[in-house]
Order: C-alpha cells, then structure tokens, then sequence
C-alpha cells in the first residue's frame, strides 16, 4: 500500500468516527446543526472511500471482492450506501449513530490484514463471484441497517417507559423505526436468498456439489433462516415492537458471524473468504 | 386431525424453524465423520460419548435432522396448499367498503364538487399504477376501489413452494445422487467406482499467473468411455467441467508427482565418471558398478528447509531436490539431498565417500483429482432455486395496497372523503402514499357557494 492510499484510508476513517460521534450527539441533543455537520462529515468521508475502492479497483484490474481485506472495504462502503438512502427515503437521521461506528470498524479491520493485492485462486477465476459476493453483502448491508433502527427503537422505548422522554410525537417516532427495521429486513432478505442461490449454484459448478453443510454454507442459511423467522413473527403472530427488534438484532449477530465468525473459527472451503 | 393440523400450525412450525437453525449452527462447531478416538481426544470420554451417540458426528446426516427437515418439507406443503385456498378466495373482487372515517371535508358547494374529487382521485391514483374502479354509491356520491400489489399476497406462498421444491431436489440428490473422487496419472486411465465410466487422463498442464509461483488455473485433458465406448473428451478446469454420459467431471485438485529420478555418479578420487542410473522413487536398485544399494526415497520440486525438515517452498521445479539413500551390503544406509547443481555424498563421514552423485534428471507426473458426479437432483433444486428467488423478491418488495374511498356530500353541502384503507405489511410506505393522495386533493379548489365549477 503506497504511503498516500494508507493515508486516505486513516483519514477516511477518523472521518467516519468523526461522523459517528457528530451523529451520536444528535441522537441525544437532536440539534439540527449536529445533524447537518455529521452529513458533511460522512459525504466527505464517502467520497475518500469511493476513491479508495476505486484505486483498488485499478490495482488488482478487478473488483475488490476476493478476501476480508477487500470485502470489508466493500462492506463498510455498502452500509454507508444504504444508511444513506434508508435516512432520505425515512426521513430517519439517526441511524448514522449505529452505521457509521460499523463503517469505522469494518475500515478499521482492515489495518490488521495484508493489503496486497493477490492473484486470484483457480477457484475464484468464475462470473458467479460477482453476482454471489454483492448480492450477499447488499443483504448485510441492509440487516445493518435494520440492527441500527432496532438499537434505537429499544433506547428510545426504554427511555420513553423510564420517564425520560416524554416529547410529543415520541410513539410516532418508535412506529416508524419499527417499520424501519421490517422494510430494511424485506430489502435485504430477497438479497440475501439470490446470494444463497448463486453461492450453490457456483458450489455445484466449481466442486460438484451444491451443498455440503460447510460451515459459511451453514451459517448462511442460519442468517436466512433466523430473518425468515422475523418475518414469520412479523406476518403471521403479528410480532412487533420490542420483540421485532431483538430478532433483528439477534439476525445481525447471525450476520456477524456468518462474515467473520466462520473464517477465524471453523474450517471451511471459503477460507479464501 | 391431529396430524394435518400440528403440520399447518404455526406454533409447531416456528419451533421446528428455530431448533433446525439453531441445530444447524451447534453442528458447525463439531468436526464431522471422525473417528471415535478423536472426539474421546478433542472432547474427553464423557462429551464424546454425547457427541456420538447424539449422532452430532454427523448432525446433518442423522436421522433425528433428516426427519426435522422432513417434517418442515410436510408442514410448508400442506399449509401452502391450505393458504392457496384462502388466498384465492381473497383475491376475488369484493364490494367496496362502505365504512371508513372521514379523512378530508372539503370547502363549500354542492354535489359536482364530489365528482371532481372523485375524478381527480381516480386520475391520481391509476397515475400511481393502482388499478381502480368507480362507481356510484347506491345513487348517493362516488365510491372507488383502488388496488394494487395484489400478486405480492402469493409472495409467501411461493417461497413455501420454492423450498418445498429445493428440499424435493435435494431428497432426490441424497437418495440416488453418485459421487466418485478419481486420482489419474498422466498417461493412465482410472476406473470410476459404482459406474461403468472409466476415465484417461492424456495431459495436464498448470498455468501460473505471471512473474509469480502462484497457480492461475489447473486442467486435465481426459476422454472418458464406457466399456468400449468413447462418450467424450475435452478439457475440465475448475469452475469448468465436463459432461458426459449423464455425468459431470469436476477438477478437484491435482498433485506433481516425480516417479523416477536419474543420478549421476562420479568417483570422489579421481573425479572420473562413473555412471548414470534411472531409479524409480521409493524403490531400491542393487547397481553392481559401484557395489551399492541406491533409493531415492523422497523428492521435493522447490527444496527449502522449514524448521529443520525439508520441505517444498512451492510445487513449481524451482529447486529440484531427491534424497538419496546410498548402503553397501548389510551396513546402515547413509543420505543426502542431491540438487541439480550441487553434489551429494551419502556417506557417516562425508570426506571418505567413494562416489559423489548429482541429480541430472527427473521425470514429473501429474495426477489430477477429479469428481465425477450424477445428480438427478440438481435441476429440481435449480427450479426450486429460482421459485425460492421469485417469491422473496414477490414477497418482500411487492405489497399489496387497497384504498376503498367514498365520497359524497353531507347535509351542509360540503364533499366529504370517506377512507377505509388496507395494506399488506408495508405501513411506512403505505401512509406516504395515502398522504401524497390527501395532499393532491387538498390542492383541488373549493367551488364557492353561487359559483360555476
């Protein structure tokens, strides 16, 4: 890594934490003026790391998604996206407070991993690595999101039956951050299935086997089955609220581990991952 | 009955979803296939007893899983076919609601006001793709039905029928699926196990990715019959395998092999030649000239020494290697590494060996791993996969909105707006629609008492 990319990257990061307290504050004083600042703060830092991915992208003369280094670049990036979006459609502007310290974090994570660029294995050599790595990351990307309104629903909530907000408005605010949470869970879940699909379909390709309870296999079908189970709760015994919340919370634990839990922990043929 | 209604009851199912999730991840955790020594190691007497007896040696093969996912393949068929039904049912036109609270009272005037309303609601509404009908409401203003979304209520269904279907294919995978690993040498031919298939192997070549001992990409070039008769040959290459007979050939993985070695000698005395000799790895050879039993009993392509054991740096011939074990009649054998540049003298006490060898020739081999598969399963799966695929994009982006709005006149003349509102699992979205609506006809204006419209 030349001394001016590892530059960009410390400076994207402290960015990104700058944002996360700017957000936090607001979460707390919800001054306007804390708000419009972490903006600045994150489109500044958005725009480092774009030309980071960029730069990447014309280093290894393809897409940064081949092992943990790239891909948490690409993570962090994608969650910073759809924080983004999910905020201007909602008209949410708290959720920085928990997306951007993950953004931060993920960045962070890549300063104790090896930044060279490597030649792709055999078995990455394949189309279907496109479609299977974003399509899986769009979906965590969006279950961040839905852990990030399901955190503040439960703060809010608490802090509402405790005495200490009593603002008007307050429920108006907890039932759209429930809904928040469901409509980032059917954003992702669709995503998150295509991923599954082409990982087995690349699977079958690649070793003649489209499932063998591999462990990142498994734990990705636990992360569906546990979302699946949010929007059984959800459709079915009409589950909302706090209960809602911890089983999105409980899907982004899933998720965490699926991503890194698997590849420190179990042997498995995404090592690579 | 009991049974059908435990397999449509969601309070079995979400159980069953949760244990199978939750079993699915405890088993990662555990290696699978060991032996009972392992887990008696890894885990103690006691846990290795559980492990084993749990059938946690193999938790996705046992039959207590099996018959889980089973129960789950049952339970999604019989309540998808029940909700089939129902969702037919409601999909059938209904009348429109005559209820609702009154959303907007409109300014002054009499009743065209209630059908300029209604128009423009109706224009609005289609221009947001909601399907809509109007009509009159027993003689007595406007009522309009406005939909859209409706195939979104199937979403969940077809995610039921695309797992069922999956789960359908992969019954038939496990049940007559056959899969076979083969090692070919070059130039030989394997028989595949439990089929009339038998593979040769003509070649391999590897590509390295360039200025580096990086493996780019690996590939057999093999033909394949079935008792006397050529089915097929051509290429398989990782992400790119052969099919053949009903069977597919997938590169696996593949091992450099050196089989025989050649050796030179030369006298330490004199330095003068004393021969050449081919010898197979592994095997001693008697060679009467130098009264010596030779055996190279080990070769390394990229020789390196890695804590004090020899090793491969890379499987590229960068530094070839042999070690050579050199004895005279019943005395202890001595050894050393031969290079292709540097020679070797076997001997207690090198400075008194008779002979120094060299490497100056070996003959690398290469056995190519390869699975050979027939799955009647995967295009069930695959249809399962795209049904699967179908209903989450269904389910989770398309919802189903229904506005039943009524609009007449009151007693004082003034154009009420009457809602009854339904929506399918998208609230946020939903009243966001509703709103934009109240805000278009709020921007209709009032016709004043006295005034023409």
């Amino acid at each position: 890594m030349t001394p001016i990319v590892e530059l960009c990257l410390r400076i994207t990061m402290l960015l990104y934490l700058a944002g996360s307290v700017g957000y936090m504050l607001y979460a707390a004083f919800e001054r306007s003026a804390l708000r419009e600042g972490s903006r600045v703060v994150t489109v500044f830092a958005f725009t480092l790391h774009c030309c980071l991915l960029a730069h990447r992208i014309w280093s290894a003369q393809r897409l940064p998604l081949t092992n943990m280094y790239e891909t948490l670049m690409f993570f962090s990036w994608l969650v910073v996206i759809v924080t983004v979006v999910a905020e201007k459609k909602y008209d949410v502007h708290i959720l920085g407070a928990f997306a951007l310290p993950v953004a931060f974090l993920l960045l962070a994570a890549t300063s104790l991993l090896n930044p060279d660029v490597e030649p792709l294995l055999p078995a990455l050599r394949s189309n279907w690595l496109l479609a299977h790595v974003v399509t899986c990351f769009l979906a965590y990307a969006a279950f961040a999101v839905a852990c990030a309104s399901s955190l503040f629903f439960l703060i809010y909530g608490g802090l509402r039956r405790l005495g200490l907000r009593k603002k008007a408005g307050e429920q108006r605010r907890l039932d759209l951050l429930d809904s928040l949470t469901y409509r980032m869970i059917t954003f992702g879940f669709p995503f998150l299935t295509v991923g599954i699909v082409t990982g087995s379909v690349w699977a079958d390709v690649s070793w003649g086997t489209y499932w063998s309870w591999d462990p990142k296999e498994t734990w990705s079908l636990v992360t569906w089955l546990v979302y699946a189970l949010c929007l059984h709760f959800r459709h079915v015994s009409g589950l909302r609220g706090r209960w809602a919340a911890v089983a999105a919370i409980v899907g982004f634990v899933s998720v965490v581990i699926t991503y890194f839990g698997v590849n420190y922990l179990f042997s498995t043929l995404h090592a690579y991952a | 009955m009991f049974l059908t209604r435990s397999l449509r009851s969601m309070r079995v199912a979400i159980p069953v979803l949760a244990v199978l999730a939750t079993v699915a991840a405890l088993g990662t955790a555990v290696p699978r296939g060991r032996s009972a020594d392992f887990y008696t190691e890894t885990y103690g007497p006691v846990w290795s007893a559980l492990i084993r007896g749990s059938g946690f040696d193999d938790v996705y093969h046992a039959w207590w899983f099996v018959a889980l996912l089973g129960w789950l393949l049952l339970s999604m068929s019989v309540c998808s076919l029940s909700r089939a039904r129902l969702l037919l049912r409601a999909s059938r036109p209904t009348p429109p609601d005559p209820g609702g609270k009154v959303l907007r009272v409109k300014g002054q005037g009499e009743s065209p006001s209630a059908e300029v309303v209604a128009t423009r609601a109706g224009h609005w509404l289609r221009k947001r793709r909601y399907r809509v009908i109007s009509s009159d409401a027993d003689g007595d203003g406007h009522a309009l039905i406005a939909e859209k979304g409706r195939v979104g209520r199937f979403g969940s269904l077809i995610i039921h029928a695309g797992a069922v279907v999956v789960l359908l294919g992969g019954a038939l995978t496990a049940l007559f699926g056959v899969s076979s690993v083969v090692r070919i040498t070059e130039g030989e031919t394997a028989e595949v196990p439990d089929t009339s298939l038998a593979v040769r192997l003509h070649s391999f070549s590897v590509d390295y990715h360039s200025g580096t001992d990086r493996v780019k990409e690996y590939r057999s070039n093999v033909s394949v019959s079935s008792g006397t008769r050529l089915l097929t040959g051509g290429d398989i290459a990782v992400n790119h395998p052969l099919a053949a007979g009903g069977f597919r050939l997938y590169q696996m993985n593949y091992r450099v092999d050196v089989r025989d070695v050649v050796v030179r000698a030369r006298r330490s005395a004199d330095g003068a030649a004393a021969g050449e000799y081919r010898l197979r790895v592994g095997e001693p050879k008697w060679i009467p000239e130098l009264e010596l039993n030779l055996e190279v009993t080990a070769f390394e392509p990229d020789f390196i020494f890695h804590d004090g054991l020899a090793a491969s740096r890379s499987e590229r011939f960068n530094n070839p290697a042999a070690r050579l074990e050199v004895s005279a009649g019943t005395s202890p054998a001595h050894g050393a590494w031969l290079f292709m540049d540097a020679e070797g003298s076997p001997h207690a006490e090198r400075e008194k060996s008779p002979y120094r060898f060299l490497l100056s020739g070996y003959e690398p081999r290469f056995t190519s791993g390869v699975k050979v598969v027939r799955d009647l399963g995967r295009p069930v799966v695959y249809a399962g996969f795209v049904i699967l695929v179908l209903g989450s994009f269904v389910g989770c982006y398309v919802f189903h909105r229904r506005l039943d709005i009524r609009i007449d006149t009151g007693e004082d003349g003034r154009v009420r707006i009457r809602c009854v509102a339904g929506h399918a699992r998208n609230p946020i979205d939903f009243e966001r629609d509703q709103g934009k609506l109240m805000e278009h006809l709020d921007a209709i204006p009032c016709r004043e008492e006295g005034t023409e419209s």
